[in-house]
């Protein structure tokens, strides 16, 4: 097939692209293919690797013409919050990382709303920081307007939610990184994937950049983000980007599907940006953040960053009109966008069409940051042309003069559909290869980070040689979140809902570290002050939970007459002033514990039979085809999906109760056989 | 009682008796073999290896020692059938020794003889119905009478499905409501008060008490009649039930629990079925200490005749005109037929009118005891019943499971308890009437809340 060793990527697109890279590790270089001169036996593969490992420099060696080849344990491609947190958490369990971006300057980069948090997302969000990750921090740092959500409802509703400075974010989250230990940071566009082995089971090795480079490594974390084949739409113009001003490749999607994975399309879109001088205040609604501001990290112990105000104004029928008027020129109704976005986060001309008894719909002005006038315009999501964003904005009361900065757009671009991945976010068809972010479909920078963290662990725990770390669906959103993705696959955008977990009253915000940091800390992910801040906070809530049930009001325990709906926190400390000498943080964990208590005993019984489901195991790579009496629509969607165990295999959409009776049957047949 | 699903099976599809036509049903893997073995011409319309459609032909049947049969053959090659497997249905003359010569010649062919319910399990297990329908399905091979066969027939028509749906909807909806003002605080959503919330829920609960109400009144009359032998020790209660029994000794089994077991069989006489029960003696002699086996065998028989729909009084003959005013005592409690026992040991005396005379030995008396008892079991099913036993059984747990996570909702909706807790309840409520309708929420409840609200910013 091939004569010689080629060239890879975009310089050589007349490579036959139905050859699988598997053929060949030294796919795309002319070095020939020989074991390598240096290896790296002198560094053990264990998690006890010293914390204090220098910091790794790599040595660039010139193999003949062929340019340059580097070697690390493991490559992040792509810097964005998955691609950050991924190349975190590897560094913090000790494999030398390196995170490979397009440009430096927009690492950690909000393309987007310019905030961190919201419901579920908040949870997640401290989730990370549980486990030790930096989003928490960098938000906690840079925030100008925090806000808890849902303080009406019950605890396991709160939801932390701010405004972050956009420039200050991505240079904390740059500080982050260039300050983590074992973790390189490098400006290269990745062109190529390398991989090796039989071309049944091929293996992630490294990576191509452009410019005739090589990065090798014993696995690849892929957080491209919306650069595979992005393509920008404003109005009837559209423009090949992977975010405003930003370039796009289609040599990652080539290479994904080079390998035989399958790639879709997902659309999204972003609102204007206006000039904040240009906005009359005086026509819009305050909203303040909370004081003081509650911080997202466990860490953190007050904010002090000045807040700023967020503003809120509505859509108007003028502006309704104009839409109508336009929409023969929105790429969402010519057919010009045919790919699904995500229905919880319509543009604003979806809205029009689809509500249009409703005659306004919410416009939120949040500032971009402390030093710039540039405001957001959340709600006002469009792809319409420019003259048409004009009027939309010009139709707004308060914007009567405002003057747009960006316009909005739509963005279309490729992404991996999730079945094709473990539930430890490694591709089932690359060993070694794992992708986390809106890559794997969803959306949203918290559930982006979510994954970046675990992929980045379960890379690290891999190399290693250790089990890698699978969430439940009981211990956090992001057991959910993965668990949905890689069982029951995405339709649109896959954003976190808190009414996606059926365990909601036990993920709670307050509660993320005494859910997760345990075993963050027993994999390496998390120091031991982080879990010994932990340990205190644990043995005051027994404490206070332990007072509770000893003090006695009208012959009933207070812990009784606190689980009453009517009682508030408030009350017990009336009654037992001795309680207000604890922290905050394990006070409200107390209490919501014992709110909860009696709902979450309850659940158990269901989490106890997904447990002993989970521990019927299905053998991997089990060969569905062979169970005759399966329902071949069974069949084709256990094969797609390939579950762990039959709990996974009971979630999975079209898997009836008899499609599991009949593989019970089948595989305990196997076994006595 | 795990079937393999590799066997081909065979069954006489059509009603038992005379009909004009019979039908008789086979599937499996050999289903094609076994037609092959008795279709003598034409043979299947070739190609019917890749026909995926059923094959409808006109064949004439070999028959050993037969004069050739005609025959309407319905040929499923493949996965398109009832029961997802190659399967076959032969119509011919209702003859049953005809239709039983034709299973016979099935079976020679490599087919076995289908247990009951297995069509349906297969096809439940292929995905072809669903648990409500296989219920029914199943009620409709059970079905004691004619009016039970009725009810199985509604249900399969999705008559119990339909208002369970609506029910589920209902609540689903009024879900999707509060599940938006928790995921979407910051939204500008039409306002559920909790005025509106609590008048919604107790819609619910109040759906849920009728639809239980309903359900409870089927279940009692799609129970199993239950006919009771009682009488004094040694006075022939077991020589009777095994003559009664006699063409079912296979069902009679022992029932453990004590050491003085009672003994069951389920009896159809001609279409109407029971279950017949044989209790310990009651010895009520006076002054006789009784042991403690024996008090407690007693207890039980006390407790079967208590539960009883039809007491079989025995007595030994000449005894009867005692125990006979008693059983002509009108009022509620089970009907009584007082049976005079052991006719062929004593000499015919004045027998009461009431009184049935029979000897298990001789089988005198023991015809006209089953036409009493038929008509005795009939009355006691009476009662309006279009809901197949199993399936009742079902929706009884779930609308239970149901109204109590409803009652707690409203509970908590009166006492201001939070959003998110009321929500848990629905969840509970919509899980226990998803396992009737066998359907999951979590799609349901975003599509819902997408539909409903404008979300997003």
């Amino acid at each position: 097939m091939r004569s010689g060793p080629t060239r890879s990527g975009l310089a050589q697109p007349q490579r036959d692209q139905n050859t699988p890279l598997a053929n060949s590790g030294r796919l795309g270089t002319n070095r020939p293919a020989k074991p390598r001169q240096t290896p790296r036996a002198s560094i053990p593969r264990t998690h006890l690797w010293p914390r204090t490992f220098p910091v790794f420099r790599p040595n660039p060696k010139m193999e003949g013409m062929a340019g340059v080849s580097y070697e690390y344990d493991l490559i992040v491609v792509g810097g964005g919050h998955a691609g950050c947190e991924a190349a975190l958490a590897a560094a913090r369990l000790g494999a030398r990382t390196i995170l490979l971006t397009d440009n430096l300057d927009t690492i950690g980069q909000m393309s987007c709303n310019p905030a961190i948090g919201g419901v579920a997302k908040g949870q997640i969000v401290r989730e990370i920081d549980a486990l030790g990750g930096g989003m928490g921090t960098a938000i906690d740092r840079t925030g100008i307007h925090f806000r808890m959500l849902n303080r009406s409802k019950g605890p396991a509703m709160h939801s932390p939610r701010a405004q972050a400075d956009r420039r200050a974010y991505q240079q904390e989250v740059r500080r982050l990184l260039e300050g983590q230990e074992a973790l390189s940071l490098r400006q290269e566009t990745v062109v190529d994937l390398v991989v090796e082995g039989p071309e049944n089971k091929p293996r992630a090795v490294g990576v191509k950049v452009r410019g005739d480079a090589e990065y090798r490594a014993d696995a690849v974390v892929l957080s491209t983000g919306t650069f595979m084949r992005g393509r920008l739409h404003y109005g009837e113009q559209t423009i090949p980007g992977g975010r405003a001003a930003e370039g796009t490749t289609a040599a990652v999607s080539l290479a994904l599907e080079r390998l035989g994975f399958k790639l879709a399309r997902f659309k999204t879109g972003t609102p204007p940006r206006i000039h904040g001088r240009t906005i009359d205040y005086a026509r819009a609604e305050i909203q303040s953040g909370d004081d003081p501001p509650e911080p997202f990290s466990f860490l953190t112990g007050r904010i002090e960053t000045e807040q700023v105000p967020c503003w809120v104004v509505y859509t108007t029928p003028e502006l309704h009109q104009v839409i109508r008027e336009n929409l023969h020129r929105a790429p969402m109704y010519t057919g010009q966008i045919r790919s699904e976005g995500p229905r919880y986060c319509p543009s604003v001309e979806t809205k029009i069409v689809r509500f249009a008894n409703k005659d306004r719909h919410q416009l939120f002005l949040e500032p971009e940051g402390r030093n710039t006038a540039e405001v957001y315009v959340n709600g006002l999501a469009t792809s319409l042309p420019r003259d048409v964003q004009d009027a939309i904005i010009r139709a707004v009361p308060a914007l009567r003069n405002a003057e747009i900065l960006r316009y909005g757009y739509a963005i279309e671009y490729d992404y991996l559909p999730p079945e094709q991945l473990k539930p430890t976010l490694e591709t089932k068809r690359v060993d070694r290869l794992f992708t986390a972010g809106q890559v794997n479909g969803t959306t949203g920078y918290e559930e982006a980070a979510g994954q970046g963290l675990l992929a980045g662990a379960n890379a690290a725990l891999t190399l290693a040689g250790r089990e890698p770390v699978v969430l439940s669906r009981d211990s956090s959103y992001l057991g959910v979140m993965i668990d949905d993705l890689v069982t029951r696959g995405v339709v649109e955008p896959y954003r976190m809902f808190t009414s996606r977990a059926e365990h909601r009253l036990r993920l709670r915000h307050d509660n993320a570290d005494r859910r997760l940091t345990p075993l963050g800390h027993r994999l390496g992910l998390v120091d031991d002050a982080r879990r010994q801040l932990l340990d205190r906070k644990t043995a005051q809530i027994e404490q206070i939970i332990g007072l509770l049930e000893t003090t006695h009001l009208n012959g009933q325990p207070l812990v009784k007459i606190l689980r009453r709906p009517e009682t508030t926190w408030q009350d017990v400390v009336d009654r037992l002033p001795e309680l207000a000498r604890f922290p905050r943080q394990a006070a409200r964990q107390a209490a919501s514990d014992i709110k909860y208590a009696g709902y979450i005993a309850r659940e158990e019984a269901e989490v106890q039979r997904q447990a002993r489901l989970a521990s019927r195991r299905i053998p991997e790579g089990f060969d569905y085809a062979g169970v005759s009496h399966l329902r071949i629509e069974a069949r084709e969607r256990l094969a797609r999906v390939q579950p762990l165990d039959f709990a996974q295999a009971s979630r999975i959409s079209g898997i009836t109760p008899a499609d599991l009776a009949v593989l019970m049957v089948h595989l305990d047949d196997r076994g006595r056989a | 009682m795990v079937y393999s699903l590799d066997d081909t099976i065979a069954a006489i599809a059509s009603a038992r008796g005379g009909a004009a036509r019979g039908i008789v049903r086979i599937s499996g893997p050999a289903a094609a073999e076994c037609l092959a073995a008795i279709v003598r011409r034409p043979s299947i319309p070739a190609p019917w290896r890749e026909t995926p459609q059923a094959i409808v032909f006109q064949a004439e049947l070999e028959l050993a020692g037969l004069a050739p049969l005609p025959a309407d053959v319905i040929f499923w090659p493949n996965q398109r059938s009832y029961t997802g497997q190659p399967a076959a249905e032969i119509h011919t003359l209702g003859s049953p020794p005809l239709l039983q010569h034709l299973l016979e010649a099935l079976c020679a062919a490599g087919a076995r003889l289908a247990e009951r319910g297995e069509f349906t399990l297969r096809a439940f297990l292929s995905g072809r119905i669903d648990l409500t329908e296989a219920e029914a399905v199943l009620g409709a091979i059970e079905a004691a009478d004619d009016r039970q066969l009725d009810a199985a027939l509604v249900q399969l028509a999705g008559g119990i499905a339909e208002p369970l749906r609506r029910l589920r909807q209902s609540i689903l909806g009024l879900l999707a409501h509060l599940e938006a003002g928790l995921d979407f605080p910051d939204e500008d959503l039409p306002f559920l008060n909790r005025a509106d919330l609590r008048q919604q829920l107790q819609a619910a609960v109040a759906e849920v008490k009728r639809l239980a109400e309903r359900m409870a009144k089927r279940l009692e009359s799609s129970q199993t009649v239950r006919v009771v032998l009682t009488g004094r020790p040694n006075v022939g209660k077991s020589s009777l039930f095994n003559a009664l029994a006699r063409d079912v000794q296979a069902l009679v089994s022992n029932v453990p629990g004590t050491t003085r077991d009672y003994l069951v069989a389920d009896l159809d006489f001609d279409g109407v079925r029971c279950r017949l029960i044989d209790t310990a003696g009651i010895d009520e002699r006076a002054g006789r200490p009784a042991d403690d086996v024996e008090r407690a065998a007693r207890e039980l028989a006390e407790c079967q005749s208590g539960a009883a729909d039809v007491l079989l009084v025995c007595v030994e003959r000449g005894a009867a005109r005692a125990a006979a005013r008693s059983a002509d005592h009108p009022g509620a409690g089970p009907c009584r037929i007082v049976v005079e026992t052991k006719a062929d040991l004593r000499p015919p005396q004045s027998a009461s009118p009431a009184a049935v005379v029979t000897s298990a030995r001789t089988g005198a008396g023991i015809a006209e005891l089953e036409s009493r008892v038929r008509e005795a079991v009939l009355a006691a099913s009476s009662g309006e019943g279009d809901v197949v036993a199993g399936t009742a059984v079902r929706c009884r747990a779930a609308l239970q499971a149901a109204s109590a996570a409803l009652h707690a909702a409203l509970r908590l909706a009166v006492a201001g308890g939070g959003d998110e807790l009321i929500a848990a309840e629905m969840r509970v409520a919509l899980g226990a009437l998803g396992r009737v309708v066998g359907a999951v929420y979590t799609d349901d409840l975003l599509d819902q809340i997408f539909s409903r609200f404008c979300i997003g910013k």
